[in-house]
């Protein structure tokens, strides 16, 4: 995982974060407590006609991400920790899961270690869960990712964001 | 209702409304990539795959191909085996099939098909040859708000990846049956079954178990997907929860059966049939 300082919303500097931030502040724990927190599960889709249309046209023999939402610590204080327990959804970083029933699908989720470094890292780097599908006619697995953000005393104010990597492999089996 | 009960009240269900928003989740990003299995025939040598962003925000996609298969590791767990640098045994196809376009960007409710072309080595012996497509999305981040204070949070980077197979001529596939065994562990049937591919293509079939008791009931039963690209040891581990203790058949059966991939990309081979004996309690 790799953490960052976003720009601020000058619009001369907040374009993309990319191109301004460094990667020197690494400061958040990512606990990396991945878990398939349900079996199955679903959200409502209200207002989400595009999205169902898109679905519905391809989504034979498929395979898809959905992120229902980003690991967000909202406001955090300096020296002190928050953390968000990857079983509760409403605080955790949440995917949704597809296939065509009877695939096998790997989940992995890599915390880049290199990246991740200061006083109070800690994650294993690489987490992995075998979802099988079993239903009809998609399955569906929701998987939850908690972690803590431990800012320490003297960081600066600003808006950090981190990027991890989640992998969905179709094994062939 | 008083006015002051009234805009407790209007405040309470604005409130609750507010809450009931916020709880419903948004699905800002959400990429689909279909088939999940691409078969490329050698007469044709072409192939596609469609991207599709079921998102509300705007995606960039990449998609590159690299050789790999799946495989077991030493506690008899799957995975996928991604090799950067095949060698010439290995049956690769990734090097000679090429993606169009390999860099998108999916706006909320947009397809792009992506066309694969294959330009194999002339002298390319009859047989399958692989490839895994991987397709990294990432959200396209606008401007960040920023205040005075800290803020933290995550997103997310979302790889998929599927598997490609190319065959050209005569392919057959078929598994010898290295090991089985299986074992009651706690509350669950442990089995491990290690299998040989023989031919030139991958083995692509599942396995159905049937737990059968002393008057041939079927008690509890499990089908799951395999492949054997070249060899593998898999533990499997099946729930015997609620069965009354006493003597019991396991029935194994191996076939060429597949559920997620249609039938007319499976090749044929011999099933493979086998029993044993466990006890429960």
């Amino acid at each position: 995982m790799c953490y960052r300082r976003l720009p601020s919303s000058d619009p001369s500097q907040s374009r993309l974060a990319e191109a301004i931030v460094s990667r020197r502040t690494y400061w958040i724990v990512l606990a990396a407590s991945l878990a398939v927190v349900l079996g199955s599960a679903t959200y409502p889709l209200t207002g989400q006609t595009a999205a169902i249309t898109v679905r519905a046209e391809v989504a034979d023999a498929s395979l898809s991400w959905e992120n229902i939402q980003d690991l967000v610590f909202g406001d955090v204080a300096p020296g002190m920790s928050t953390t968000l327990d990857s079983r509760i959804l409403a605080n955790a970083g949440s995917f949704e899961i597809r296939s065509t029933s009877g695939a096998e699908i790997i989940v992995d989720v890599t915390v880049l270690p290199a990246l991740a470094v200061g006083p109070y890292l800690d994650p294993p780097s690489t987490l992995v869960t075998n979802i099988r599908s079993n239903g009809s006619p998609e399955d569906l697995r929701v998987v939850g990712l908690g972690g803590a953000a431990s800012p320490d005393g003297t960081q600066s104010p600003g808006v950090y964001e981190g990027t991890v990597t989640l992998t969905a492999a179709y094994t062939g089996n | 209702m008083s006015s002051k009960g009234f805009l407790r009240y209007l405040l309470k269900a604005v409130a609750m409304a507010a809450v009931a928003v916020a709880l419903l989740p948004v699905i800002s990003s959400a990429v689909l990539v279909a088939p999940h299995a691409v078969f490329i025939d050698h007469r044709t040598r072409t192939g596609q795959i469609t991207l599709a962003n079921s998102g509300t925000e705007a995606e960039e996609v990449q998609v590159e191909l690299k050789f790999g298969y799946p495989a077991t590791d030493s506690l008899g767990n799957p995975y996928v085996e991604l090799i950067d640098e095949p060698g010439p045994d290995d049956r690769s196809a990734a090097e000679w099939i090429r993606a169009y376009p390999t860099r998108v960007r999916l706006e909320p409710g947009q397809r792009q098909v992506v066309r694969l072309l294959a330009r194999p080595p002339a002298e390319l012996a009859d047989g399958e040859y692989w490839s895994r497509i991987i397709v990294t999305a990432q959200r396209v981040r606008e401007a960040i708000v920023a205040d005075t204070g800290l803020r933290a949070g995550i997103t997310f980077r979302q790889r998929t990846i599927i598997s490609a197979t190319y065959r050209k001529g005569e392919v057959q596939t078929g598994v010898e049956l290295t090991d089985l065994r299986g074992a009651v562990e706690g509350d669950s049937l442990v089995a491990w079954i290690g299998l040989d591919r023989g031919g030139n293509a991958a083995y692509l079939g599942s396995v159905h178990f049937e737990i059968v008791n002393e008057n041939d009931d079927v008690a509890r039963e499990w089908r799951t997907p395999m492949a054997v690209y070249h060899s593998i040891n898999r533990r499997m581990a099946f729930p015997l929860t609620g069965l009354v203790p006493g003597t019991y058949r396991v029935r194994f059966e191996l076939s060429t059966m597949r559920e997620d991939i249609p039938q007319v990309n499976v090749l044929p081979a011999p099933p493979i049939v086998r029993s044993f004996a466990i006890q429960i309690g």
